[in-house]
């Protein structure tokens, strides 16, 4: 079984190389709300983990340090 | 030049060479259903096979070159023909119909690959690997056999990576050695790209792939003889044919993931712990499946592959697991080695657990090289939970990262130490990464503008830690002047190897052994062996035993210039030396006197 970026899964292909691009599954207008929270919370927490390591870098080449 | 090329020659050769011992090893097993696992099966079953024979080459004292390239150039014969089998008929890849961004990870991946080429063909300057990763393999080497370290507790761990390490002395020298923890990196990078491949297509497998692989950590890890590389590897691959059980029902997935699992235990204390994770994953994801005869398929080869290693420590200290489980340090040793343990991170109350996602990604120094680490694991691992139909394996797969977080947390926060984690982390942020982006315009900005600024940063500090090492891999520096400016202490080693003969022996508080060339023993680098509050008697016993000759310590080192007073020695030099603070900022300590002293023999 391949297993669609969206969350799906459809059938694995044989094959050393694999099967090709993984899918970009939107179909956000049928997101449940719970979905859609749990979006919004990653969401969240890329935008915080994203803050920090900027932060990190800042002492790291010196303003902070 | 010359040499650089051909170090990475011979390492492709050892790459055909473990191949090819795997590939005997395994011919009457039957084969997991996937090509590519298969194939790197076989080249970490060699690995494996190749670290044990070493093992038990060195205990039957036969650490000979010459009993060493015979087997090597025969198993590396029988891989290229593996190779040669597997690749006919079988198209290139297409690049073509690859997007933009696909072959900018795709070429960065490259780019990483050749710094990691370029800092490996340096002379070996990272600290543990002068004091015992590589340090004792050159003993080995130099002695045709393996024996007790007893100076440093470090060389009671399990030493499979060092056992690789010590046949690239084998086979030419200490660099070449240097190879071995970089090629466990590279074979773990192919399971990371090949499980993701196979589960979610290209661009899973790119994006995995450089989470785990593009960083300046991993390019540190890699290149400067440590273990994790190795223990990444050999989970990586225990999941991956875990995963082909659980999903396939592949019995032979079940065996090599045991089997990778013990050698994971056969590689270093970390490595037990993270055996013991790997078994609780399974039998989470095995679920009602599991029973004795699941268990002991899984179990028995973990135990096997993983037991010389204790039964090696039991016969020689008669604690399997010295120095960390049930004691048998001295009091004092016992204390530092402790509170070394304890000196990384920020802490070690519930707080400061509930607090390290926050500070590994914004104050991770004190981690021990933290800030290197790839943001990418943090942020877009956790996303990727929104997978909802997988959303078992993820929180298996979080089940085993939180064990293993909480027994990291409570024995000694070195984010090296990690490294483990790695490969599962970077499948989960790429998955993570990739479901956030499909879901809307926000996340698909986040994850492209956070991942490109990442991999950016990532690869500056990652040119930057390499180019330190290219004037010496391109011969504009000499070995000598790359030596003093890189390693601690590097003038008092180059004044005793002149001035001390084979009949002398140095007992040193000098952590630069790789590079003595004269007949050492040290106090402990814990004072494992005499202890810095131990008084005359025991000071003059250590020196008989060890026939000590001269002692060469720091003037800064008080406690031994005491004990030093005990004996009936007399200075005989004074040597100017200074420590190196950081390699890549060229930062020093003030400079010291290195104490030399005369023994006399009647002590």
């Amino acid at each position: 079984m391949k297993m669609q970026i969206s969350g799906g899964f459809a059938p694995e292909t044989s094959g050393a190389t694999g099967a090709g691009p993984a899918s970009r599954a939107g179909n956000e207008g049928e997101r449940r709300p719970l979905v859609r929270r749990a979006y919004a919370l990653a969401v969240i927490w890329v935008v915080i983990g994203l803050f920090l390591y900027v932060f990190q870098i800042l002492k790291l080449i010196g303003p902070l340090g | 030049m010359a040499d650089c090329l051909a170090h990475v020659f011979l390492a492709g050769v050892t790459l055909l060479a473990w191949l090819g011992l795997g590939s005997i090893v395994l011919v009457r097993m039957r084969k997991v259903g996937d090509p590519f696992l298969d194939a790197l099966n076989r080249l970490a079953i060699g690995a494996v096979s190749f670290a044990l024979l070493t093992l038990a080459a060195g205990w039957s004292r036969l650490l000979y070159p010459a009993a060493y390239v015979p087997v090597f150039a025969l198993t590396g014969l029988v891989g290229a023909a593996e190779v040669a089998r597997r690749l006919r008929g079988r198209p290139l890849l297409g690049l073509r119909s690859w997007r933009w961004w696909e072959l900018c990870l795709l070429g960065l991946l490259v780019v990483y690959v050749a710094l990691d080429l370029l800092a490996v063909c340096a002379p070996i300057s990272s600290p543990d690997a002068l004091l015992y990763h590589a340090a004792n393999p050159a003993l080995f080497e130099q002695s045709h056999r393996i024996f007790e370290v007893p100076w440093n507790s470090s060389s009671y761990e399990p030493f499979s990576v060092e056992m690789l390490v010590l046949d690239g002395f084998l086979l030419w020298d200490s660099v070449q050695g240097a190879f071995a923890p970089l090629l466990l990196a590279l074979v773990a990078l192919g399971a990371v790209m090949g499980f993701s491949w196979r589960i979610a297509g290209r661009s899973a497998a790119l994006l995995a792939g450089a989470v785990f692989f593009a960083q300046p950590f991993m390019v540190w890890e890699a290149t400067s003889v440590f273990i994790e590389s190795g223990l990444a590897c050999a989970l990586a691959l225990s999941a991956w044919n875990l995963y082909r059980f659980v999903r396939y029902s592949e019995r032979s997935g079940l065996l090599l993931a045991g089997i990778f699992a013990g050698s994971a235990a056969g590689m270093k204390y970390l490595g037990l712990i993270a055996a013991l994770t790997m078994a609780a994953v399974a039998a989470i994801v095995i679920g009602r499946r599991l029973n004795y005869r699941v268990a002991l398929a899984f179990g028995l080869p973990a135990v096997a592959v993983a037991l010389p290693w204790y039964v090696k420590n039991a016969l020689l200290t008669g604690n399997p697991f010295y120095p960390h489980v049930f004691g048998g340090l001295n009091p004092s040793a016992a204390r530092e080695l402790k509170s070394s343990m304890r000196s990384f991170g920020h802490g070690d109350a519930p707080l400061d657990f509930l607090l390290l996602p926050v500070r590994l990604l914004a104050d991770a120094k004190p981690f021990d090289a933290g800030e290197f680490l790839s943001p990418l694991f943090l942020v877009f691992a956790p996303t990727a939970l929104l997978i909802s139909r997988a959303r078992h394996a993820v929180l298996a797969a979080w089940a085993g990262v939180l064990i293993f977080v909480v027994a990291w947390f409570v024995t000694t926060q070195q984010a090296r130490f990690l490294v483990p984690l790695m490969p599962v982390l970077a499948v989960l942020a790429a998955l993570g990464a990739l479901t956030l982006s499909s879901q809307g315009r926000l996340g698909r900005v986040l994850v492209v503008a956070g991942t490109a600024a990442a991999l950016a940063v990532g690869l500056g500090a990652s040119v930057v830690y390499a180019a330190q090492f290219a004037p010496v891999v391109v011969g504009t520096e000499s070995r000598d002047q790359f030596l003093k400016e890189k390693v601690s202490n590097y003038e008092g080693v180059e004044w005793l190897n002149r001035r001390l003969g084979p009949e002398d022996k140095v007992a040193t508080d000098i952590w630069a052994l790789l590079y003595l060339k004269v007949p050492y023993t040290t106090f402990g680098t814990m004072g494992d062996v005499l202890p810095l509050n131990a008084g005359a008697q025991a000071t003059r016993s250590f020196v008989a035993k060890q026939g000590v000759t001269r002692i060469a310590i720091l003037d800064s080192d008080k406690e031994r210039e005491r004990q030093v007073g005990y004996l009936n020695a007399r200075l005989i030099a004074r040597v100017s030396v200074r420590s190196v603070k950081s390699r890549t900022r060229g930062d020093f300590g003030p400079r010291h006197e290195m104490l030399v002293y005369a023994v006399s023999k009647t002590e």
